[in-house]
């Protein structure tokens, strides 16, 4: 899909492309893409496979951004630029670690994060542990227990702080039935004990303390966008989402430069991010052949709490192109009510809604003739 | 037989051993830990004090002062940073303010006489942003920020270039001294020395049981960090110290070396020499500190954090000591101001060696071990047209610095050595994108990542 884009380059500062499904050893990718069921590698190996021909660079990051759209780069040549009439932000998503969640204890050896534990394990060939507990109930657990089968790592418990798992139902039959793994809700991690070696992971469990042997400790979800090249940068972040601002076209603050995927919020699966990759290709190959006027005027939207975020968080007056980034909002709490999306006060959309912490609901409407400057608020109202 | 044997690899047994080196001693470092910094000096705030704030005519001020001015000679050769950042020290309330005409007056006689009175405007020019209140303060331009990982290491370099050995994963075990002649018991094997120094730090009480009924107790004193993103450091142009009082000298807002920004330290007295362990709601009260001081650092991430020991005594002053009819010199007590001190004490203990154990050579010149920055304000790796494969992006590590650390004539002993040699790993994302690759790189290098995984 090059849509008529002759001169094309993708930065990538691992060593091959593919992004984290590389490391995700186990099922559960390209049913949407490539209509099968593949394991991450093959279809990390098939995404890279459908880029054939275009230059692909490894082993270059992104440094920064500066305000003409000028890319600051780094490779094995050191440090560079890069200019291009249009730019997609790729740059995905990572795992909140123990140390910014602010755990206490000591710091002994047995403490990573999925992405960690996974690549030690089918990156590097290591067992890093031999008996863990896993933190956080996103379906990123789920992948967290077949690394362990793979590697021989013995699941101690899934603890999560909520009151609920927060992956689907089926996590907890599959954690509970298939990998005989107790789900502690109410817990929360306190600290981490053990001196070179993690030796226990230390919980309040509905208020009491305990501690769970175990070798390994597994930081699990909470993730962030990777977006701290654009920090400081004259693209306008969202402290919502970690990611930058979009409009509904994926452009961020400089016109030129758009974003698509796990960059732009909290996870989603695969397929999102590759059918917005492609949407928002869509676009900038329309604004590149001038179809998609640089806008004249955007409007902000905001949500309310409970409510995290709304994403796209801009919506710029109507092209002929077709919308690359549906509205969706997250909640940071389990809530039911009508969702509703406001301008000055008056209801443009809404639908009765049952939210769950940290999941997509998507927001119907279009803003297209909302005046400029206009107050856009999507809100939950719960029944009295 | 050596000379001397320095037991204790932090940064003042480090110092120590280059000091007797380049003095010509046949010098053995013995460490208990898998890699020289595994106890107190692993973690503090990486501060090179000018000692402003000292006691009055104490060992620990002349150390201080001597080591101050010796990091500033040789820090270039060392391939050192010296980060110039000065400090302000903030009063916010009509009792702290009442106590800086007595803490000037102690800088000036401390001889540290560029320490001035500066008023709420001169604050807010030498550290935007602060939070609104401050009513005075203090401008002590010498105050600097170093790496305090690198300094030690670089020291230890020297020492070996000029003859000396160093051997970790070494506790001393037991030891006697029997015809003029120290031998040391440790899993490694005998070692033999004419002259122990005691600079085990956390330990010292327990080695210096070798040679006498202590003195002293050690009483490890907890300071928990947080280290804040380098999104952060912008707002941070200086050291922020509060108004210190009686028991510490309290919660710090400052600039690191490598581009970020820390809070803290706590002060809390335990008995474990071992652990140093954070609580969560420290943490939070930290974060929620350093916002009250710098409004500008909300809404930047934690990037990690931390606790280390600082080896107190139930006494506040150094205890540096020669036992000539033991061939012993105890070096305890070293707490907070040990980084800088380092160098200094090592000069003392050169002297008291000198004077009790007979003549040393003349300092030889120099053998030049420059260490490889990890200053974020000074040319890295990475920046070089030659910097080949980053494999830590977080804190930009290249794969050539990684492998130099592995290698050389002092790899890393473990992972921490190897991200305090690096800083691979310690960044924001914490090896969630690179553990896998550092892994495939020390396999069989370092005990986190055997070779054959069983």
């Amino acid at each position: 899909m090059r849509l008529g884009i002759r001169d094309i380059v993708v930065l990538e500062r691992d060593a091959e492309g593919g992004g984290i499904p590389r490391l995700c050893a186990h099922p559960g990718f390209g049913l949407k893409e490539f209509h099968r069921i593949l394991h991450g590698p093959e279809y990390a190996r098939r995404l890279v496979a459908a880029a054939a021909g275009i230059d692909l660079r490894t082993g270059h990051a992104l440094l920064g951004v500066d305000p003409d759209g000028t890319l600051r780069i780094a490779g094995p040549d050191g440090p560079g630029v890069l200019r291009a009439r249009a730019v997609l932000l790729a740059l995905g998503t990572r795992e909140t670690p123990r140390s910014a969640r602010l755990v206490g204890g000591s710091r002994p050896w047995g403490v990573f994060t999925t992405g960690a534990l996974q690549q030690l394990v089918h990156g590097a060939h290591q067992r890093p542990c031999r008996r863990a507990v896993i933190v956080g109930s996103e379906l990123v657990a789920l992948s967290n227990l077949l690394t362990f089968r793979h590697a021989g790592i013995t699941p101690v418990a899934i603890v999560e702080e909520a009151s609920h798992t927060l992956a689907p139902r089926a996590l907890a039959w599959a954690a509970g039935v298939a990998f005989r793994t107790p789900v502690l809700t109410d817990a929360r991690p306190v600290a981490i004990h053990g001196t070179h070696r993690v030796e226990a992971l230390e919980i309040d469990h509905h208020g009491h303390r305990r501690l769970l042997a175990c070798d390994g400790v597994i930081f699990t979800g909470r993730f962030v966008p990777d977006a701290a090249p654009l920090v400081g940068s004259s693209i306008t972040m969202d402290a919502g989402t970690g990611g930058p601002v979009v409009d509904q076209y994926g452009r961020t603050a400089i016109p030129t430069i758009f974003a698509a995927g796990n960059v732009l919020r909290p996870v989603e699966p695969s397929w999102t991010a590759w059918t917005e990759g492609r949407a928002v290709a869509q676009a900038m190959a329309g604004q590149l052949a001038g179809r998609l006027p640089v806008p004249t005027h955007r409007t902000t939207l905001s949500a309310a709490p409970p409510l995290r975020f709304v994403c796209p968080q801009q919506w710029s007056e109507p092209s002929p192109l077709q919308v690359a980034l549906p509205m969706q909002v997250r909640s940071g709490d389990d809530v039911s009510g009508r969702l509703r999306l406001t301008a000055h006060g008056e209801e443009l959309w809404g639908h009765r809604a049952r939210l769950r912490t940290g999941r997509r609901i998507p927001v119907g409407g279009r803003l297209d003739d909302v005046a400029p400057g206009a107050e856009v608020l999507v809100e939950v109202v719960r029944p009295n | 037989m050596h000379d001397v044997a320095v037991i204790g690899g932090g940064v003042v047994g480090c110092a120590l051993l280059r000091r007797l080196a380049l003095h010509g001693l046949d010098a053995v470092l013995l460490e208990r830990g898998r890699d020289i910094l595994s106890g107190a000096s692993k973690a503090n705030s990486a501060l090179l004090h000018t000692g402003f704030d000292a006691p009055a005519n104490s060992l620990e001020l002349s150390c201080i002062r001597a080591g101050y001015s010796e990091y500033f000679d040789i820090h270039e050769s060392l391939g050192l940073p010296l980060v110039q950042t000065g400090a302000v020290m903030v009063a916010w309330n009509e009792t702290q303010q009442a106590r800086l005409p007595s803490l000037l007056a102690k800088a000036h006689a401390n001889g540290i006489l560029d320490v001035r009175a500066i008023s709420p405007a001169e604050i807010d020019r030498l550290q935007p942003g602060l939070a609104p209140g401050a009513l005075a303060g203090l401008h002590i331009p010498g105050e600097h920020v170093i790496d305090p990982w690198s300094a030690p290491l670089a020291y230890v370099r020297q020492a070996m270039a000029h003859g000396a050995t160093v051997i970790r994963d070494c506790e001393v075990l037991d030891g006697v001294l029997e015809d003029g002649i120290w031998r040391l018991v440790t899993p490694r094997g005998d070692v033999q020395a004419r002259i122990v120094v005691n600079a085990a730090g956390l330990y010292g009480d327990l080695v210096e049981r070798l040679a006498r009924i202590p003195p002293f107790e050690i009483r490890p004193r907890k300071g928990q960090f947080v280290v804040l993103d380098k999104s952060a450091h912008a707002a941070v142009r200086t050291i922020v110290l509060p108004v210190p009082d009686e028991r510490t000298k309290g919660i710090i807002v400052c600039p690191t070396a490598f581009g970020n920004v820390i809070v803290g330290p706590t002060a809390e007295e335990q008995t474990a020499r071992d652990q140093a362990a954070t609580d969560t709601a420290t943490l939070e009260a930290l974060v929620a500190r350093g916002r009250e001081i710098l409004p500008a650092l909300a809404g930047h991430a934690v990037t990690a954090t931390y606790a280390g020991l600082r080896p107190a005594t139930e006494r506040s002053e150094y205890r540096i000591e020669a036992l000539p009819d033991q061939q012993w010199i105890s070096v305890a007590g070293i707490r907070s101001t040990g980084l800088t001190a380092a160098l200094g004490i090592a000069r003392h203990v050169l002297d008291l060696f000198r004077r009790h154990f007979g003549p040393v050579a003349d300092e030889a010149v120099p053998v030049s071990t420059p260490v490889p920055n990890l200053c974020e304000s000074l040319p890295r790796r990475w920046m070089q047209p030659d910097a080949g494969e980053i494999v830590c992006h977080c804190e930009r590590v290249t794969r050539s610095e990684i492998e130099a650390a592995l290698s050389g004539p002092l790899p890393a002993g473990d992972l921490g050595g190897l991200r305090r040699r690096t800083r691979a790993m310690l960044g924001r994302c914490q090896g969630f994108h690179c553990a896998g690759r550092v892994a495939r790189l020390a396999a069989g290098r370092l005990p986190e990542f055997p070779e054959n995984q069983p």
